[in-house]
């Protein structure tokens, strides 16, 4: 199958990286300016709208997702989300909450089908050699790869990141014991019960002890920061990174 | 139209009105299963056969039909046991069965529960303490180790169940790859008739529990040993 | 109790945890490594679902078919609209069997019960014991829970709360049975207290596994033995079966047992399937005198027309529970309804009201449920249609609400939403202490009562993407 000629992506920072993590946003830009691949910021999007469906208050996820749409439905360039949940959310939830509204659930359609989580992107769609996208990357540490839920079983994502991961120089790769288990986020489940999330990061943070590794990584912001915030807690030195980080790391500034 | 039958067109009643408005039941998936492959050879059969039943903690052998009576005296002398339950002698593949296990000392007990009072409490304080059983087997699964019993006159099901060890003689010629394959292929009536019985009891070895802890125990409150006869 | 205090008390249960750990870990490899043992494994799981579809699709004429062919070998149908009827129906069965003793034999109607969840689910037991009666659980881990006063905590396992040493501190209290770790021996002490429960019962309760519409038959399937002796033995069988419980044929009925044992308990066969058409019939030396079905409405047409008519493609195997991460580590009391777990979540809400939605909302919504489902049941989309029904019903929690209309004001027009980004900036760096947040204001402390939270930042990215486009 020929590989795509994409030369331009938009894309949809999520409201996490845009607030909380703006560095990954930087790491993503960079990854795709050394690939030559042209990125576009709509400037007007906000939010996917995720907490809200979840949360069951789909009238606000509504408003939000059409926002959404609209949003990117402005250029025919592919979206790119550095997150599985909100690409979930973009590719599955929108479908789900138009599916009495035909003329939205075309568009809904219409934008899932060129809508992808970033390491999906790279490895499944533009089917670039992992070489290739992590050339110039370096880390000698000792690292693990949490699997999020909603790459893997939302969006059939299987090992794309732990492809990439694989091929940034000096990394050492320890498999995380358990790693397709929910490490306990789940939106505002980590606020509503509160105490089932923690008792279940417990167990994602035990495993990630296990492997002796300093770095743990992830294609989702959303598990990082829960695990992030657990780590930090217990005063560990092991620190948490989104994959596009790791793959600009030892680079400096773009 | 009595009670029951005005529950019973109610009860349909709503139910097609439900399916009426419903939408939300998703579409089947479009499947067609492969149909079960040809039979192995006989003997691969009952080797499969044995070797699941004895992962199970089942015993399986293969005797000449001359043979059986004198195992099972050997095995009743072992058990210190002289009376059992048993399929009637029409429905055991082994001639003369019966007599020989009664010439060998071993009373084989009325197993009929009569269904009037006083006869009927009293036959199964009798049958309780019957601690062996002998049938015959009507088929038998090789994927899975698995006899199917059916009931009919002759036939008491407690002789399968009941009892601490039960010993089924079966005809090889009755053994098929699966359940799937005894279904599909020798005669799809056959096995039809046979589920026309009031019980077909398909057994898989011994009865166990892994109730506490998760922690396997073989021999609940159907029989803890199973052993099967290939009658040759 | 709220079903939030039922989550803490489990949470800090140590025993429970442990049990539940081990039953995670066995449960999953046990499952995965029987399922490599089924040829053409996934287009079996897309088979069994497509049966199911079509049970349901025309469970009118299927019930109808069923009802008839029971009835045709010997059978009684009772058509139980809710639980009282189907209560009812077998206070009255027990009491007519119980007068048919033999002259001078006293005492209770004695009921045998064999595993059935649709008994827990009409509250059987407490019926038979207010009017006098005496129900005895004869499945191993009901038998346990029922002695402890307890219910069954998960589908499939009753007793999977409990380590050994718990059951052996029960029968030395109950039997003055020595105190032991061996297992073998506590069946053992089961195996005798039942025995006679089994002889001498006046009537022999089930459950039904699948009914086949085509011949009228009931499929038991169970491992102990005493599922068999409890419709073998009394006078009286009565058989307790949910009405979605179908499948048309004997051959779909075996395609659903490659994947109902495999998906329960790791096996390639239950130890006893048990198909039964009718009672016993003349000639026959053993066997019920009579078969009564007693078919159980309670909800199900009503859920069939519903959003959550998927849950009733549910064979009742357990495999969600033991996979799911928040099972794990609440275990089935937690719920505080007959159905717990993932699949639980959406049926006791889609059958007994919006009083169980709340359930749904303990889910990070993962997805291993949907993968281990035989039936490929979508459990998270539906648990998501719950919440949306928690949400119209008001039930959400003030802190919520208000939430989230804040956030939905907030995130509706950029320049609303970049305040609400410096609003949040500021806030944190206020509350921050060395770079991090180590308490939010509640309800936000149920993040912090374990973790840091980040600071927002103060140049967001678009804020950087901006100044990116000034540079020359």
């Amino acid at each position: 199958m020929p590989t795509p000629q994409i030369d331009s992506v938009q894309l949809c920072i999520t409201c996490i990286v845009d607030s909380l993590f703006p560095e990954v946003g930087e790491a993503v830009v960079a990854v795709f300016d050394r690939l030559g691949i042209d990125v576009t910021f709509p400037e007007a999007q906000t939010c996917c709208g995720q907490p809200g469906y979840n949360g069951g208050f789909r009238s606000e996820a509504r408003r939000l997702a059409l926002h959404t749409m609209s949003v990117f439905e402005a250029s025919p360039a592919p979206v790119v989300v550095p997150s599985g949940s909100c690409a979930a959310m973009m590719i599955h939830g929108y479908a789900d909450l138009f599916q009495d509204d035909p003329p939205n659930l075309a568009r809904a359609r219409a934008l899932a089908a060129r809508t992808y989580e970033f390491s999906q992107f790279l490895v499944d769609v533009l089917r670039l050699p992992p070489a290739a996208v992590a050339a110039g990357a370096r880390l000698d540490e000792k690292v693990t790869f949490h699997t999020s839920c909603h790459l893997l079983r939302g969006l059939g994502v299987k090992d794309a990141g732990q492809k990439l991961l694989a091929a940034v120089d000096g990394v050492q790769v320890a498999p995380l014991p358990d790693a397709q288990q929910c490490c306990g986020f789940g939106g505002l489940f980590a606020i509503k019960h509160g105490d089932i999330s923690s008792a279940m990061l417990d167990a994602k943070l035990a495993a990630v002890r296990a492997t002796g590794a300093t770095t743990v990584v992830a294609c989702d912001m959303s598990c990082l920061m829960h695990m992030q915030g657990g780590l930090s807690r217990d005063n560990s030195a092991v620190r948490c990174r989104h994959l596009a980080e790791v793959l600009t790391a030892g680079q400096g500034p773009a | 139209m009595s009670a029951n039958g005005s529950s019973r067109a109610r009860m349909l009643g709503a139910i097609r009105q439900s399916l009426q408005s419903a939408r939300h039941l998703p579409s089947p998936p479009q499947v067609t299963l492969p149909p079960p492959g040809a039979a192995p050879a006989a003997p691969a059969l009952a080797e499969q056969f044995a070797a699941e039943l004895t992962q199970l903690s089942g015993r399986c052998l293969s005797l000449p039909a001359a043979e059986v009576a004198g195992w099972l005296l050997g095995l009743l002398r072992e058990r210190a046991t002289t009376e059992i339950m048993a399929w009637a002698a029409s429905e055991l593949p082994v001639a003369g069965l019966h007599d020989a296990l009664t010439a060998g000392g071993i009373r084989i007990v009325d197993s009929t529960v009569p269904p009037q009072e006083p006869a009927r409490t009293s036959a199964l304080a009798r049958l309780e303490t019957v601690t062996l059983g002998l049938t015959g087997a009507d088929a038998a699964f090789a994927d899975t180790g698995t006899l199917a019993l059916a009931s009919g006159p002759g036939r008491p099901r407690l002789a399968s169940l009941s009892v601490r060890t039960h010993v089924a003689l079966l005809d090889p010629r009755r053994l098929f790859p699966s359940w799937g394959a005894w279904l599909a292929g020798d005669g799809p009536q056959a096995a039809r008739r046979l589920a026309d019985a009031s019980n077909l009891a398909l057994i898989t070895g011994p009865s166990r529990t892994g109730d506490i802890e998760m922690t396997l125990t073989v021999g609940v409150h159907g029989p803890g040993e199973v052993f099967v006869v290939l009658v040759g | 109790m709220t079903f939030q205090t039922r989550i803490t008390k489990a949470l800090n249960n140590p025993t429970l945890q442990i049990a539940l750990d081990r039953n995670s870990e066995r449960r999953i490899t046990g499952r995965n490594a029987v399922f490599a043992t089924l040829p053409d494994a996934e287009a079996v799981r897309d088979r069994g679902r497509a049966i199911r579809i079509e049970a349901l699709s025309h469970l009118d004429q299927y019930l109808d078919q069923f009802a008839t062919n029971v009835e045709a070998r010997g059978g009684h149908v009772h058509w139980a609209a809710d639980a009282a009827e189907a209560r009812e129906v077998v206070l009255r069965l027990a009491r007519e069997s119980a007068a048919r003793r033999p002259g001078g034999q006293s005492g209770p109607p004695i009921v045998a019960k064999g595993k059935s969840m649709v008994s827990e689910e009409i509250e059987l037991n407490h019926a038979l014991e207010a009017a006098g009666m005496k129900a005895v659980e004869t499945d191993l881990g009901e038998f346990i829970v029922q002695l402890r006063g307890e219910t069954p905590s998960h589908l499939i396992t009753p007793a999977v709360h409990l380590r050994r040493e718990d059951v052996s501190d029960l029968f030395h209290q109950q039997f003055g049975m020595e105190q032991t770790l061996d297992v073998a021996q506590m069946t053992a002490v089961a195996r005798a207290e039942l025995r006679r429960t089994f002889f001498t019962a006046d009537l022999g309760l089930s459950g039904v596994n699948f009914g086949v519409a085509e011949t009228g038959t009931m499929a038991l399937v169970t491992n102990e033995g005493n599922g068999r002796l409890c419709t073998t033995v009394p006078r009286v069988h009565v058989a307790l079966m949910g009405i979605e419980r179908l499948v048309p044929t004997l051959v779909d009925l075996e395609v659903m047992m490659r994947l109902l044992p495999r998906s329960a308990t790791a096996q390639k066969l239950s130890t006893y399937v048990s198909l039964l058409s009718g009672p016993r019939r003349p000639g026959e030396p053993d066997g019920p005198e009579e078969l009564h079905v007693v078919l159980l409405d309670n909800g199900r047409s009503r859920a069939l027309g519903g959003e959550l008519a998927e849950s009733l493609l549910c064979i009742r195997c357990g495999a969600c529970l033991n996979v799911c991460p928040v099972f794990r580590e609440i275990g089935g009391h937690a719920y505080g309804a007959v159905y717990g777990g993932p699949i639980g979540s959406v049926v006791s809400p889609a059958l007994f009201g919006s009083e169980f939605d709340e359930l749904a909302n303990a889910s990070s919504l993962c997805g291993a449920c949907r993968d281990v489902c035989p039936v490929r049941i979508d459990i998270p989309t539906m648990l998501l249609t719950v919440r949306a029904q928690y949400v119209e019903t008001g039930q959400p929690p003030a802190w919520m609400k208000i939430g989230m209309t804040g956030w939905g004001w907030a995130m509706a027009g950029t320049t609303r939403y970049r305040l609400a980004q410096k609003f949040a900036a500021l806030g944190t760096r206020l509350l921050a202490q060395g770079g991090r947040v180590r308490r939010l204001p509640p309800p936000l402390d149920a993040w912090t009562r374990r973790r840091d939270f980040p600071v927002f930042a103060s140049r967001t990215f678009r804020d950087r993407w901006r100044e990116r486009r000034q540079k020359p």
